[in-house]
Order: structure tokens, then C-alpha cells, then sequence
């Protein structure tokens, strides 16, 4: 069914799980490094020059190439079987592979050479290669495109089905790629105007200010980006994986509306320190950033009571006894669970590091990747792992290589986790440890930090026992010489109440209104503020590891 | 299912969220006053 895209999308799925074993292999010699275990020069042999040089193949193959590859796969293959109509213009969705693919070696090969170690936040005055910025913007390009193909089809299938409800899967999809689409406006900008006429030498300086300001334009949503294809698997898949149906099917196509509508104008909630932001415009996306919070309580509430549905159709009772009865033994389900609790907690650190003054102190701090890992490196990862372990085996028509060792990956990841963001929190509140730091050779290290550094370093390197665990399960299942009997049905939830959902949540005019409405009031000001008093002074700092 | 009927409405969903609504007062309250043993953010 649908070979094209099955075709397409393990392509995505395989280049971005080759990033992330790249990228995910520096991450515990980072943690090594914390407690004073340096193999950095021992690796100089094989090109890696420098913790800052391991910490930008870290951030840019997991955050952004690993993400953006898995996601565009995913959402394309979503939306054909959702629809159950194979991709209008197949030859546009492969151009979006190859446009990234090609963008993703330009960006590569000057990390690995040592000539972009400016980390995956690339802010000015760090200069890079221009390859590493026009390769990133090729990326992004690459998915606009598949965007844009995934858009045709859904426009094709609109016309040929009059009057008929998207199905959610696909709208959930589709709204995830259009919020990607305005999002990235900022990043692009960044990079076309100012970025790379500066690394090229076309331009003396930059305005580091303005820069970041384009950024977090975009650098917010992405967490959005990486997020909403779980809540696709979340809502529209898990709930069918545990017996359940999907409580609210209206309120889950809610929740995706008020995301395209709410998750771009919080950036300036990452600027709370930036001096040239006036604090009145810091407040309006203090305030946006915390409305985002109703949409995902809904969720929170809306899964839960959809697991719950499938626990109490399995045979549990009492108030809580359901959750017993859930199918703990599907590794896909429980990396999606454990997900979800990870994530729970990441929220919490979100709301809390969203608030100015406790900002204040935790910003450059450990805090920030301990957040970060429970949000990108476990709601949205572990969760893109569960997905795998059915999509994986559906796209090479062989079974899992191992439920077991699916099963152990899930938990350790959970394990490991919890040890690294308990300590990396810590260690940024209480101690205000910087992020971003060779703290092993740092001279002001107190021995005080020593233990959870260590809790730390244990966690990730548990997490990467995990990770070949999930490498094991899926070269075995790609390379296994059997073969499925039954092919794997992507999973679909049905709503509890059949009924279609109101009109408004199935039109796209006033949403998408809103959103730019709303962008243009949130930025408007502030951008023309800082463009008409744009200053291109600041030099380049390259080559600084 | 009959005996577990009263368990219609996502009664175990309702006890969870306002656990997680408590701890998200718990821990942002235990954040905010290990900052402000730490001296606030002034100095």
C-alpha cells in the first residue's frame, strides 16, 4: 500500500537515525567530561578536536537533523494513510528528501572539519563556515517542500471529498507542517539576510541582537515542531494501540488549532536577559508563552482518559487499577508512555523556567539541557522511538527484531533520564552551574557539584546503553531474513463520541488568520524597532576550538 | 464493566491530573524558594 511513500519515508527515518547515532554518541563523553573523564584529545586522531566541536555535532544532528528528518517522514507517511490516498506529486516529496539530504552533508562536513563548532544555536558573533549556514538553510527548504507535498495531497483529497471531515491524523499533520512553514520565516530570514552575506565576507558585521531575535522567532516553535508529531502519535495512534478510543476527538483538533495559533509569538521568553528587547514586549510573550499552558493540559487530560478508556476495555477497575491493565508489554506503547511521564516533568520545568525572575537565575545554567532532555531528548524522542518500533517493521515488511530488548530500551531510556535531568536541574538551581562548559577543567567547580555530576554522567551513560539497544532492535529488524505475515496496519484511533466534530475545528482561514494577526501584533513593533535601528558592527569569532 | 460503571466519567483521569496540577505547585513552589534562598536574582 502506498509504496512510494513507504519508500520515502524509511529513507527519512534511516538518515535521520544514522544522525542521531552520530550525534547521540557524543553525548555521554560529555557527561564523561563533567566529572573530570577528558577522552576529547584522545579522539583528535578521528577528527574530533574539542568538546565544543562534540557539543555541536550533539545539538545539530539530534535537534535539528534527527527531529526534522524523522518528522517529515513520518507526517508524510501519516497523512497518505490517514487520507488513504498515495501522495499527489511523489516526485516534489522526494526532491524535499534530496534538497535535505544535500543540506544536511554542506552542514556536516564543516562541523566535522572543526570550521562551525558554534553549536546548533549558531548565535552571532560566532562565525561559521558559510557551507554549515547555507547547508541548515537547505534543510529547511528541503522541509518547506515536503511540506508543500504533503499540502497538494491534502488539497487533492479535499477535492474529491466534499463535505467530508478531514480525518484527524492528516489535519493534525497538516497543521504541524503549516505552523513549521510561518515558523521557519524567522530562521530564514536570519540566515538570507543576515547570516550568510556576513560569513561569506559580503558584509563586515553583524547585529548579533537582531539575529537572535530571528531566531527565537523560530527556535521556539521548533520545539513545537518536534513536539506535535508525537501529540499525532499520541492522540491518533496510542489510544488505538492500548483498546481505547480517543476521549474528545473535537478538543484534540482544538488543542493542534491553538498550537499553530500560540506557539510562535513566545520567542522573546528565550530573550528575557537580551538587553535591546524593551521589558514591555518580554511581558506580552511571558503571557502568550503561559497561554500555551491550556493546550497542554487539555492534552495531558484528553490521552490519559483515552488510555484510561482502553485500561478499564482491558479489565481494569478502580480508580486507578487501569493503568495496570494497559499493554505494557507492547514497547511501542511503553516508550510512548514513558515518554509522556518524562515530558510531564519537562513541563513542569518548562512553566517554571518560563517565569522572568526564576529565568533569571537558571538561564545559562545546567537547568536549561536538564529541561531540554526531558522535552526534546524524551517526549518527543522516546516517543519517535515507539513510533518506530511499529513503523520500522511496516516499512521493511519484517517483524521487530526483539520486544525485549524494545522493552529494556524503553525503561533504561526512562532510567537514564531521570538520573541526568534529576542532576543536570539540580545543579542549576542550587549551584547555577553553566551550560555549555568543559566544567572538568572549569576552575571554579565546587566539589559540592560533584555528586550530581556524577548522577549525571551515570544517566547518560545509561542512556547510551539504551540507544544501541534501539540501534540493535532496528538494524536486526531491517537486516532480519524474515518476513512479516500480517502486514502492520498503521494504528487509528477512533473517536469515543462518532459523531464529526464541529465545522469551525475542519476550516483553516480563521485559524490561519488569527495566527498571522496575532504574530504581527506579538513581533510587529519590536522587529521594526530593531531593524530601523539595525547595527551590522560586530566581526566574526571563528576558529575560537 | 457494570460494577466499574461509576468509573464512566475518566474519574482516574481527573485524580491524575490534579496530582499533576499539585506537583507542578509543589516543585515551581520548591524552585522558587531554593532562588530565593539562593538571594533572589539580586547581587
Amino acid at each position: 500500500m502506498y509504496a512510494s511513500v513507504k519508500k520515502l519515508t524509511g529513507w527519512y527515518l534511516g538518515v535521520g537515525m544514522v544522525a542521531l547515532f552520530i550525534g547521540g554518541a557524543m553525548g555521554p563523553l560529555q557527561k564523561l567530561e563533567h566529572v573530570g573523564i577528558n577522552v576529547y584529545p584522545a579522539l583528535q586522531n578521528v577528527g574530533l578536536n574539542s568538546y565544543y566541536q562534540g557539543l555541536t555535532i550533539h545539538g545539530v544532528l539530534n535537534a535539528l537533523v534527527w527531529t526534522t528528518f524523522f518528522i517529515v517522514g513520518f507526517l508524510t507517511f501519516a497523512t497518505v494513510n490517514s487520507l488513504e490516498r498515495d501522495l499527489t506529486h511523489p516526485k516534489l516529496n522526494w526532491a524535499s528528501f534530496y534538497i535535505m539530504v544535500i543540506g544536511l552533508v554542506m552542514a556536516a562536513v564543516p562541523v566535522l572539519l572543526n570550521t562551525a563548532t558554534v553549536l546548533f544555536t549558531f548565535y552571532p558573533p560566532l562565525q561559521a563556515s558559510p557551507f554549515y549556514y547555507m547547508g541548515l538553510t537547505l534543510v529547511v527548504v528541503g522541509s518547506w517542500v515536503g511540506g508543500w507535498g504533503m499540502f497538494l495531497t491534502y488539497y487533492a483529497w479535499r477535492k474529491e471529498n466534499p463535505g467530508v471531515q478531514t480525518p484527524f491524523i492528516a489535519l493534525a499533520s497538516n497543521i504541524t507542517m503549516a505552523m513549521w512553514q510561518i515558523a521557519t520565516l524567522g530562521i530564514a530570514t536570519e540566515m538570507l539576510w543576515l547570516i550568510i552575506p556576513w560569513s561569506l565576507g559580503w558584509v563586515d558585521g553583524i547585529d548579533p541582537q537582531l539575529a537572535r531575535t530571528f531566531f527565537w522567532f523560530t527556535g521556539h516553535p521548533i520545539v513545537y515542531f518536534w513536539l506535535l508529531p508525537a501529540y499525532v502519535s499520541w492522540y491518533g495512534m496510542v489510544p488505538k494501540q492500548v483498546g481505547g478510543k480517543l476521549f474528545s476527538e473535537p478538543l484534540a483538533r482544538l488543542v493542534f488549532w491553538l498550537f499553530l495559533l500560540l506557539s510562535i509569538p513566545v520567542g522573546l521568553h528565550h530573550q528575557y536577559l537580551d538587553p535591546s528587547v524593551p521589558a514591555g514586549w518580554k511581558i506580552v510573550h511571558a503571557v502568550l508563552t503561559y497561554s500555551l499552558f491550556i493546550p497542554s493540559l487539555l492534552t495531558a487530560f484528553n490521552i490519559i482518559a483515552s488510555m484510561e478508556i482502553g485500561g478499564r476495555a482491558r479489565g481494569g477497575t478502580g480508580l486507578l487499577g487501569w493503568i495496570r491493565a494497559l499493554p505494557w508489554d507492547n514497547p511501542s506503547f511503553t516508550a510512548q508512555n514513558l515518554a509522556m511521564i518524562l515530558f510531564a516533568f519537562g513541563g513542569i520545568g518548562g512553566l517554571t523556567n518560563a517565569s522572568y525572575n526564576l529565568n533569571l537565575v537558571i538561564h545559562n545554567t545546567m537547568w536549561i539541557p536538564g529541561h531540554f532532555h526531558l522535552t526534546v531528548g524524551s517526549g518527543v524522542t522516546l516517543t519517535f522511538f515507539g513510533i518506530a518500533y511499529w513503523l520500522v517493521p511496516k516499512l521493511a515488511n519484517k517483524p521487530l527484531f526483539s520486544n525485549k530488548v524494545a522493552l529494556w530500551q524503553a525503561w533504561t531510556w526512562f532510567a537514564g533520564m531521570l538520573l541526568m535531568s534529576n542532576g543536570l536541574h539540580i545543579l542549576g538551581l542550587n549551584f547555577g552551574s553553566p551550560r555549555r562548559t568543559m566544567l572538568g577543567v572549569a576552575p571554579y567547580a565546587s566539589s559540592d557539584w560533584q555528586p550530581l555530576l556524577i548522577e549525571a554522567a551515570l544517566g547518560g551513560i545509561i542512556l547510551g546503553v539504551s540507544g544501541l539497544l534501539f540501534y540493535t532492535n532496528m538494524l536486526g529488524t531491517v537486516f532480519s531474513k524474515k518476513t512479516l505475515t500480517e502486514e502492520i496496519e498503521m494504528p487509528v484511533a477512533e473517536p469515543l463520541d462518532p459523531h464529526p466534530a464541529p465545522a469551525w475545528l475542519d476550516t483553516w482561514r480563521p485559524w490561519v488568520v488569527a495566527t498571522v494577526v496575532l504574530i504581527l501584533v506579538s513581533y510587529g513593533p519590536l522587529l521594526v524597532n530593531l531593524i530601523s535601528n539595525l547595527n551590522l558592527t560586530s566581526p566574526g569569532f571563528n576558529a575560537l576550538w | 464493566m457494570e460494577k466499574d460503571k461509576k468509573y464512566k466519567a475518566p474519574q482516574g483521569t481527573v485524580a491524575l491530573v490534579i496530582l499533576y496540577v499539585i506537583l507542578i505547585i509543589a516543585l515551581w513552589g520548591s524552585a522558587y524558594l531554593t532562588m530565593l534562598a539562593r538571594g533572589g536574582t539580586i547581587g
